[in-house]
């Protein structure tokens, strides 16, 4: 296997990330090196909310190795518990590092990974020795990544998904005054909103790190200022009465074919362990609950927000801890994006599974968001792994409602049982099949 | 005429930060902010460019 960097660590000038196969290792340079001899005794590094580290060369550089991610995620595909959650231990761990006189230099969610539902920072890289008189530098960055996307979200109900997905560096000061400009009584937007955005307008560029340092900064003021935020991080919430798909589990066409899918799912999960389950359009995640007893990891996908973050609460009280909910329109997942095309890599580059379900999706896919059937298996059979697949036909009393508003000839033509078995055909074995209510649950295996 | 790009945003938001470090911060904001009126005559100016 050759190592190549990973195209997401290359703007930290002190450390750059490789990947070697199953290694994952940090070159360190000089000033790199430098930081991690000063920080390395920290307390931080023994807490499991930090990755480890173990002291390596790599042709003769510095470096460190670190345990690999199971299945990297991006914090727009997080829920708002999740975003909160990952707020509070960058806080947290600031705080502790400033007990020893160090600081973390950056304050992005893309250093923090979470593991099922646990989440972990990863990048060591972030830590240094604090300069005596140093402001908190990453205050800005905090705001813009964690706060104002929870402010948006927890305040006026606008989802920070699609506005992480399309800006490298969150939400802007003046944006974020915008979108919230109804709320202005409310914890935090007067100040860490108000003041930033009219300061962005009225404070000329100088060197602010040398006028403050003079001034008499102290690390305090920083200790002050994380409290503060985490105050107003503990204080966002977000869980409307209900969505689009907050009731799904309950609709009574759900309940009855429940019993039998689940069973299905179990004997086909049980057959061997999986490394990588993915459960598409998951719901309430009682599926990939049932799997998570036969994988390292299961991913949950589901393009509503309310849904994943309700698993994500209800995971992260009862477990499974292996069960990793995202927020993913299966209609446009995560694409490469970034510096190059390659700073953020593209949801199906992370990891294949090689488990898919995709139970009672198929019509959502093809008659809601317009993808041709042949299209949807050929996206199955690309990712390589087996799949679970629920035919539901355009008879369907629920594929019957989604094309109420719908003339025939709006629905793509190829959304017929013979060219779903077709099709299946050509790029699959089928291991098993199971008719359901009129609806077809397949066991598939690619084919080669 | 302002040239927003050459304007590091970074510098408004230390600022604040300071600001609101509680009181502490605002005595810090304050002095800076004296530091520099004093001492305004003593600055030339650079033109962007």
């Amino acid at each position: 296997m050759t190592a190549s960097f990973d195209r997401g660590s290359f703007r930290d000038p002190a450390s750059r990330v490789q990947i070697d196969g199953s290694r994952v290792i940090r070159i360190l340079s000089e000033r790199g090196l430098a930081d991690w001899e000063t920080v390395r005794a920290s307390k931080l590094f023994a807490s499991d909310r930090v990755i480890g580290s173990t002291e390596t060369t790599v042709d003769g550089s510095p470096a460190l190795e670190h345990p690999r991610i199971r299945f990297w995620s991006y914090p727009y595909e997080w829920s708002f518990t999740m975003l909160r959650q990952a707020a509070l231990l960058q806080l947290e761990l600031l705080e502790e590092a400033l007990t020893e006189d160090l600081t973390i230099k950056d304050a992005t969610p893309y250093n923090i990974q979470f593991q099922g539902t646990r989440p972990i920072f990863v990048d060591i890289g972030s830590f240094r020795p604090l300069e005596p008189g140093e402001p908190w530098l990453a205050y800005r960055q905090f705001c813009q990544m964690f706060l104002y996307p929870l402010l948006v979200n927890s305040y006026a109900d606008v989802p920070f998904q699609p506005l992480l997905r399309s800006s490298l560096d969150g939400i802007s000061p003046a944006m974020a005054r915008t979108m919230l400009s109804g709320h202005r009584r409310r914890p935090g937007v007067l100040t860490d909103v108000g003041l930033q955005a009219r300061a962005d307008r009225s404070v000329k560029s100088r060197d602010m790190r040398t006028e403050l340092s003079q001034a008499g900064f102290k690390k305090e003021l920083i200790v002050h200022n994380v409290r503060r935020l985490r105050k107003i991080v503990l204080k966002t919430e977000w869980d409307p009465d209900r969505s689009t798909w907050s009731d799904y589990a309950h609709c009574d066409h759900v309940a009855t074919q429940r019993s039998a899918k689940e069973t299905f799912i179990r004997q086909v999960a049980g057959e061997r362990r999986r490394n990588l389950i993915w459960d598409l359009g998951a719901n309430d995640g009682h599926f990939s609950i049932a799997a998570a007893d036969h994988a390292d990891l299961v991913v949950a996908m589901d393009g509503d927000a309310l849904v994943i973050d309700r698993l994500f609460r209800r995971l992260s009280e009862s477990g499974p801890g292996n069960v990793l909910p995202l927020v993913v329109d299966l209609s446009s997942p995560s694409p490469a994006w970034g510096w190059r095309g390659a700073e953020r890599t593209r949801l199906e580059d992370r990891g294949r599974p090689d488990l898919i379900f995709l139970l009672a999706v198929v019509h959502h896919l093809v008659i809601a968001a317009n993808i041709p059937l042949t299209e949807v298996i050929d996206w199955l059979a690309w990712l390589g792994g087996e799949v679970v697949f629920e035919w539901v036909p355009p008879t369907d009393p629920m594929a019957r409602k989604l094309a109420v508003n719908k003339k025939d000839w709006e629905i793509h033509p190829d959304y017929r049982e013979e060219v779903c078995r077709t099709e299946i055909d050509r790029r699959f074995t089928v291991a098993r099949e199971q008719p359901l209510e009129g609806r077809i649950l397949f066991h598939l295996i690619p084919k080669g | 005429m302002r040239l927003i790009a050459y304007i590091d945003a970074g510098t408004g938001s230390m600022l604040v930060s300071a600001i609101l470090g509680g009181a502490a911060g605002l005595m810090v904001f304050l002095k800076s902010a004296g530091r520099r009126l004093l001492h305004r005559d003593k600055v030339t100016a650079s033109p962007e460019s």
